[in-house]
């Protein structure tokens, strides 16, 4: 037991993340970014200067202000304060989405791998759905239950739910190899004992690096729908939706639409890049 | 005095008696045997080893014996496992979990590995005492730590909160024999417990098995391609040879008198202490694949006494002396190494 005794015995996993974050500056630009920004969603109700709902017909598009920082849009409504709801959805439905595709998709991936004979099945099931791009899907399920904020939730679910349950399933068929499962096996533990306690702890990073790099992704997608008009249904703050609401005066007010399209950009950035970064921490192969 | 102990075994019933036992190998349509009518009895309180070439079916013939062959590709296609008389090959996959661990343990090859990366070595204990007893989590807890004084682990209440990167190998193998060793199983399989150690911490592990198996009268059955470990830890002796046993034998006797010219030839091939060879004799060839095994006795393309007999007939497990069972047609001509 000398041989990893040199590492400090008590270094805290969260703590030893944040360090290693802490050695690169783009990762901390992006990590300061991303907390400003879920501080700004996460307080909306406390900070936002204005109702994000209320019209005021005498401040039709003006530009940034101090009054209004980021000015009014058509209908006179505070920008500043509707981003940092708009911001607040945006996150909820691409974590939401994350949440339900993540658990299913793991569940599906872990199943296959642990039962050969669902794999066929299971997977054969996952590759059907991955055909189908994900704004066809959100299409047809607004088609079906009608648009709105739940048919983006759905629409996104079931589009990651496929590409989770390949990490999964792949993660988990190399952690069955191990031998560790074998002797877990050889005590007798039930199947459901192995799954829970020896196969999903251990693949468990790998699934969540991916689902930090697919919640970019899923907010993009998801604004996506909701600019197309099939999501959130204005007036209903929502990045997307308010981007496509200042489409229209987009050559004489460019802030309407560059706004929200800017906090976008921003957000799902800062969270590629540290979802990049926390790979490159948490992948042992990738480590030098 | 080996000998009578023998003879007192062969009147009590067996903890272990394999019969027939064979597992296949199914991949399409073609069916390679992996272990071909196996059959040996393991008694309470003694040591089986198994010997062979990387290749020849003794780890799936331990996997067999818990049902742990990796199924597909690998299925068992016949015989029995009985363990106190009940036969094991048609329990169901829940009535195996209450056998694995409680009844029959095992001890893996790669101490590095088999340990859960993810929970203290005391959890791992634990885990494998409540799941077939309905211990208190202290009270598991504490017998956590007898095991693992037991093995000959220092500081056993500080080393219960350890996680497995933090033990050597050797450690960790002791973590391994206290974990199969939880539940006072009747029998007890080493796949190669001390191959992947080195010889200091190998001679420690043999030491410990010993002694646990005086004390607690458990069955070990010692898988093993080191012919020193099986003359030490042994009591009786089966060697295999592309999955079938071709000698079986008290451990003295066949140290003594190697029958099988495959035997000789593995004795052949390991360096003496008085070292009166100049070289070592290495057999030649290699085991040949489950897919493509030669018609006859398996041996006959390695073998120098070879002759029509050998290719075209197999040679039957026969006992040519008290207790010492060989399969070839040439031992009765006196084969010489």
């Amino acid at each position: 037991m000398t041989a990893h005794s040199s590492a400090p015995a008590d270094v805290k996993p969260g703590r030893y993340l944040l360090a290693a974050l802490g050695r690169d500056p783009v990762s901390c630009i992006s990590l300061a970014m991303l907390t400003t920004l879920f501080l700004c969603a996460a307080l909306a109700p406390w900070l936002a200067p204005y109702n994000p709902l209320s019209i005021n017909m005498s401040r039709v598009l003006q530009g940034p202000s101090l009054d209004h920082f980021f000015g009014t849009d058509g209908q006179g409504r505070d920008i500043f304060s509707r981003s940092m709801f708009g911001l607040r959805l945006t996150i909820m439905l691409g974590f939401t989405a994350i949440f339900v595709g993540g658990t299913i998709g793991t569940l599906f991936g872990l199943l296959a791998a642990f039962y050969p004979k669902t794999d066929t099945l299971l997977m054969r099931l996952m590759d059907i759905i991955l055909s189908f791009p994900a704004i066809l899907f959100g299409l047809a399920v607004a088609a079906i239950i009608g648009s709105g904020t739940t048919a983006v939730i759905i629409a996104l679910s079931v589009s990651t739910t496929p590409l989770v349950a390949r990490i999964a399933r792949g993660a988990a068929l190399m952690v069955l190899a191990q031998d560790y499962v074998s002797s877990g096996r050889a005590i007798g533990l039930h199947d459901w004992t192995l799954l829970r306690r020896y196969v999903l702890p251990n693949c468990v990073s790998t699934i969540v690096v991916f689902l930090t790099l697919r919640l970019g992704q899923a907010i993009l997608l998801g604004a996506s729908l909701s600019f197309l008009g099939l999501g959130t249904q204005p007036p209903t703050p929502e990045l997307g939706t308010m981007a496509a609401q200042g489409i229209g005066f987009f050559f004489f007010a460019p802030h309407v639409t560059l706004i929200p399209s800017v906090t976008i950009f921003l957000l799902v950035l800062s969270m590629n890049i540290l979802g990049d970064s926390l790979r490159d921490i948490l992948d042992p192969r990738l480590r030098s | 005095m080996n000998d009578d102990k023998t003879i007192v075994a062969q009147g009590a019933r067996p903890v272990l008696d394999i019969r027939d036992f064979s597992v296949e190998l199914r991949s399409g349509k073609t069916i390679s045997p992996i272990v071909d009518k196996v059959n040996f009895e393991v008694h309470e309180g003694r040591t089986l080893g198994i010997v062979g070439e990387s290749g020849c079916g003794k780890s799936m013939l331990s996997l067999g014996i818990m049902k742990l062959v990796p199924s597909p590709p690998a299925c068992i296609a016949g015989g029995k496992v009985l363990l106190d008389g009940t036969d094991l090959v048609p329990c169901s996959e829940r009535e195996m979990q209450e056998v694995r661990g409680n009844r029959i343990s095992m001890i893996f090859q790669e101490p590095m590995t088999s340990l859960n990366p993810v929970y203290t070595v005391g959890f791992q204990i634990i885990e494998a005492l409540r799941a077939h007893s309905s211990l208190t989590s202290a009270q598991a807890r504490s017998r956590a730590i007898d095991l693992l004084r037991e093995v000959g682990i220092s500081n056993p209440e500080k080393r219960v909160e350890e996680y497995p990167h933090r033990l050597s190998g050797g450690m960790r193998q002791r973590v391994m024999i206290a974990i199969a060793l939880a539940c006072n199983p009747r029998v007890l399989i080493a796949d190669e417990p001390t191959t992947a150690l080195d010889v200091t911490i190998q001679a420690q592990i043999l030491d410990l098995m010993r002694s646990l198996k005086s004390d607690s009268g458990t069955a070990i059955i010692l898988i093993s391609h080191d012919l020193g470990v099986i003359a030490e830890m042994a009591d009786d002796v089966v060697v295999m040879y592309a999955g079938r046993i071709i000698e079986q034998a008290p451990v003295h006797s066949l140290f003594a008198a190697p029958s099988h010219p495959y035997t000789q030839g593995l004795l052949g091939s390991m360096p003496t202490v008085d070292g009166d060879q100049e070289r070592l004799q290495p057999i030649p060839g290699t085991v040949p694949p489950p897919h493509d095994r030669p018609h006859g006795c398996a041996f006959h393309p390695r073998c120098k006494l070879s002759d029509e007999t050998c290719r075209t007939q197999r040679p039957p497990l026969e006992e040519k002396i008290s207790g010492h069972k060989v399969a070839c047609w040439h031992t009765g001509l006196g084969a010489r190494p």
